[in-house]
């Protein structure tokens, strides 16, 4: 069996879990690190950007008046020691399975692979127009990991109305389409309970459409922006599950380029370095296996080679 | 009756010794040690197969002359024409074509030209053919592109037989095609493209100018067959089919890496694959794979790669050597061997666009060839720790008057030394005058690696 076909199976199974599994009370937690939407109400665990986003808003809440604190400090170390041991978890799950999350486990990833596929089946040519400007929206991810830390954070100072705390939640095309898996399309529609909210909604339509467009002409469009994939590559040097390149051994084939659905050049380009993950891997690891050439690119748990790229591996598939 | 010249009379000549030299080296191939009848398709195509005529009936499809592998073979396969790429490995021929071509010239494309010339002299005249002397070529055991009557006017056509030509403009012999033929006097009416190459890889424009190149040949080769669009599904099966057929290479290579098939045998299943229909050669080489399996007979000797020039069938001077002196060739990569196929072919964009992109991604930026400016990666071929292992020393093959790989030999040289390999540096053409020095120099060599 492939590893595609494996990886198929193993993004199934982690959809229905993660998307179903709350109605089996399957519990994983709220520290996941991918987009496991929490806006679902049959979800299995929560994607770890809504825990942060909630843990951060709260942490100086006692001190912003909104409510009356009998022990402000008491309070701000005991919001500050929740986020503290949810980023220590999502580290360690971080840490582990590295990107995989993205390319192996992400309900939402799948959702796009599935629009791809769809794409695939019409034959209709993918979108260059975004792959020529990819390096410059790629950057929005990490505008978005800043928005996703500050706004909350101008949340608990009393500086913005509560409204505001899933600053990022608010607009993610997860929380309007993934729901719509359960057959809940309340989010998916103007929310008119407030203007904060109306103006929210509004965006969030707009930017689903877009995503959806998006999606359709791009492979992972919506992983270009996704601030989960710029947090899990702030550990990208802690990862025990990593890919890895002899430069020695490469013909410059280009088969890992043309398969990857993020477009990466890192790895066909790196001539000198055996690290190549690249800030918008998202660790299918269809590089590697797409690789003809003997033990030049490798999967390594720690300092195991679990995966060899090899010719009579790419013969076979 | 007309005249016969004496240009006439040495072409006559020239025929029935090509014969003899194909029909020689078919008869010591079928006397080797390791040959098996399942090998007969093979080489049956190799001595029947050059005749672009007997292909094309084979086939039953209209054939393209192809002078180098750079182009996507699965493009040729889709628009329902079958690619014929013109071997130039006689070395009779090459004595035809030598008086009016450069004296320090490519001896492949010598040959070639040899070839074609073979057939310009019988097109002359008031296109009888009632000429005795010649009427006895058409008794040679196999029939040759120079040697046929055109339905229309019945005349002999000197390169009538393909649909067309497409010359990928790779090495500066090939480029300058045309002008070659006019030494040669070879007149090519058939409809021909220029497939230019950009001889840097790693350029985006580059390859962004190679993928427009591969448009107009998919535009060239469709008018060539009467087709108005190419269907990306029928691309895509196409493209599974070649890749299919990379598979079973990939397998043939596997024994190759074994010390199960000797070079020889490898460059004659190689050397065939354009002479008939790709399904059938496929079937056929599915049996020969099941008969090297079962015989398991493993070569002895001192194990090396082979690298440079292409060796081309019935000039398998090299090879036989290399064998004679009891060395094992387990890699290679020779443009008429290893690289026959580009390779696995993967991507993630199902559109015809995005099929033309992986194709010609895959025949430019992975080739090795040494046409290319900036090849740094190709001695990775060789020197890859997965291969360095498999073999004991290198044997560079460079045909004299093939520039690219003689300049690269150098370079290429100093790296695989550089690494403490032993190799070899074989400067040769296509006459047999040398091959005593050849063997004395491969024995001597083969001391070193046992040594």
């Amino acid at each position: 069996m492939s590893v595609t076909s494996i990886r198929l199976i193993v993004q199934h199974i982690a959809f229905v879990i993660f998307t179903y599994g709350g109605l089996f009370r399957v519990s994983i937690g709220a520290f996941i690190p991918c987009l496991s939407c929490p806006f679902v109400y049959s979800c299995s665990g929560y994607c770890y950007l809504f825990m942060f986003q909630r843990s951060i808003g709260i942490i100086l809440l006692p001190f912003s008046g909104l409510y009356i604190s009998e022990n402000p400090v008491s309070d701000v170390l005991r919001n500050l020691s929740i986020f503290l041991v949810g980023l220590l978890i999502f580290s360690i799950l971080v840490v582990i399975l590295g990107k995989t999350w993205c390319g192996w486990l992400c309900p939402f990833g799948l959702f796009q692979d599935w629009i791809t596929k769809l794409r695939n089946l019409f034959r209709i040519r993918e979108s260059e127009i975004i792959l020529r400007h990819k390096h410059r929206l790629s950057a929005i991810k990490y505008i978005l990991l800043i928005y996703m830390i500050v706004f909350p954070l101008l949340v608990s100072v009393g500086l913005l109305p509560i409204d505001f705390i899933l600053a990022f939640c608010n607009i993610c095309p997860a929380k309007s389409i993934m729901p719509l898996f359960v057959g809940d399309v309340q989010y998916m529609a103007l929310d008119f309970s407030s203007v904060i909210s109306l103006v929210f909604s509004a965006l969030l339509l707009a930017i689903t459409a877009g995503m959806l467009i998006g999606m359709f002409f791009k492979d992972r469009f919506f992983c270009l922006f996704c601030p989960m994939l710029a947090f899990v590559n702030l550990y990208k040097l802690l990862y025990v599950l990593r890919l890895a390149k002899d430069p020695t051994s490469c013909h410059g084939c280009g088969n890992c380029r043309r398969t990857c659905s993020m477009d990466n050049e890192t790895i066909y380009r790196e001539r000198v370095k055996t690290n190549v993950y690249d800030a918008d891997c998202m660790g299918c690891f269809k590089c590697a296996e797409g690789c003809a050439a003997d033990r030049t690119l490798s999967v390594k748990l720690g300092p195991l080679k679990i995966f060899n790229s090899s010719r009579q591996y790419a013969a076979k598939r | 009756m007309a005249e016969i010249t004496r240009e006439d009379r040495q072409k006559k000549i020239t025929f029935q010794r090509f014969s003899s030299e194909i029909t020689q080296e078919y008869e010591r191939l079928r006397e080797l040690p390791d040959y098996f009848p399942e090998l007969d398709y093979f080489l049956d195509l190799l001595k029947e197969g050059q005749d672009p005529s007997v292909v094309e009936k084979r086939v039953q499809k209209p054939v393209v002359a192809l002078m180098c592998l750079q182009a996507p073979l699965e493009l040729f396969h889709a628009c329902g024409l079958h690619p014929f790429k013109i071997f130039g490995g006689s070395q009779v021929t090459t004595r035809l074509s030598s008086p009016v071509l450069p004296p320090v010239m490519c001896p492949m494309l010598r040959s070639a030209l040899g070839t074609l010339m073979l057939g310009k002299g019988f097109s002359s005249g008031n296109g009888s053919d009632n000429s005795a002397e010649l009427k006895d070529t058409k008794n040679t055991s196999f029939s040759f592109w120079g040697n046929r009557k055109d339905k229309g006017n019945g005349t002999y056509r000197p390169v009538g037989d393909f649909k067309a030509w497409v010359t990928p403009t790779t090495c500066d012999w090939v480029v300058k095609l045309d002008e070659l033929l006019y030494l040669c006097g070879v007149e090519n009416k058939t409809p021909a493209h220029r497939l230019e190459l950009p001889h840097t890889k790693d350029r985006p424009e580059s390859q962004e100018r190679w993928l427009e190149e591969i448009y107009l040949l998919k535009k060239f080769l469709l008018v060539q067959a009467g087709m108005k669009k190419l269907q990306a599904k029928v691309l895509n099966r196409s493209m599974d089919l070649y890749q299919q057929s990379w598979k079973l290479f990939s397998s043939l290579i596997d024994l190759k890496r074994q010390g199960l098939v000797s070079l020889s045998w490898f460059l004659v299943i190689a050397n065939s694959f354009f002479y008939d229909d790709i399904e059938i050669w496929m079937e056929e080489l599915k049996k020969v794979l099941v008969c090297f399996r079962k015989r398991n007979v493993q070569k002895i000797g001192p194990r090396v790669f082979v690298a440079g020039s292409p060796i081309f069938f019935p000039n398998l001077k090299m090879a036989r050597i290399i064998e004679e002196a009891g060395l094992v060739v387990v890699m290679d990569d020779l443009c008429s061997s290893e690289r026959l196929f580009p390779g696995a072919v993967f991507f993630d964009d199902y559109s015809e666009h995005g099929l033309l992109k992986a194709l010609t991604q895959r025949y430019h930026q992975g080739c090795l060839c040494p046409t290319f400016a900036d090849n740094d990666r190709r001695v990775n071929n060789i020197l890859a720790p997965a291969h360095k292992e498999l073999y004991d020393g290198v044997i560079f093959h460079v045909l004299k008057g093939c520039h690219p790989f003689d300049l690269e030999s150098l370079s290429l040289e100093a790296k695989i030394k550089g690494e403490g390999l032993k190799y070899l540096k074989l400067e040769t053409d296509y006459t047999a005058e040398d091959s005593q020095t050849l063997l004395t120099r491969l024995e001597a060599f083969r001391s070193a690696l046992v040594g």
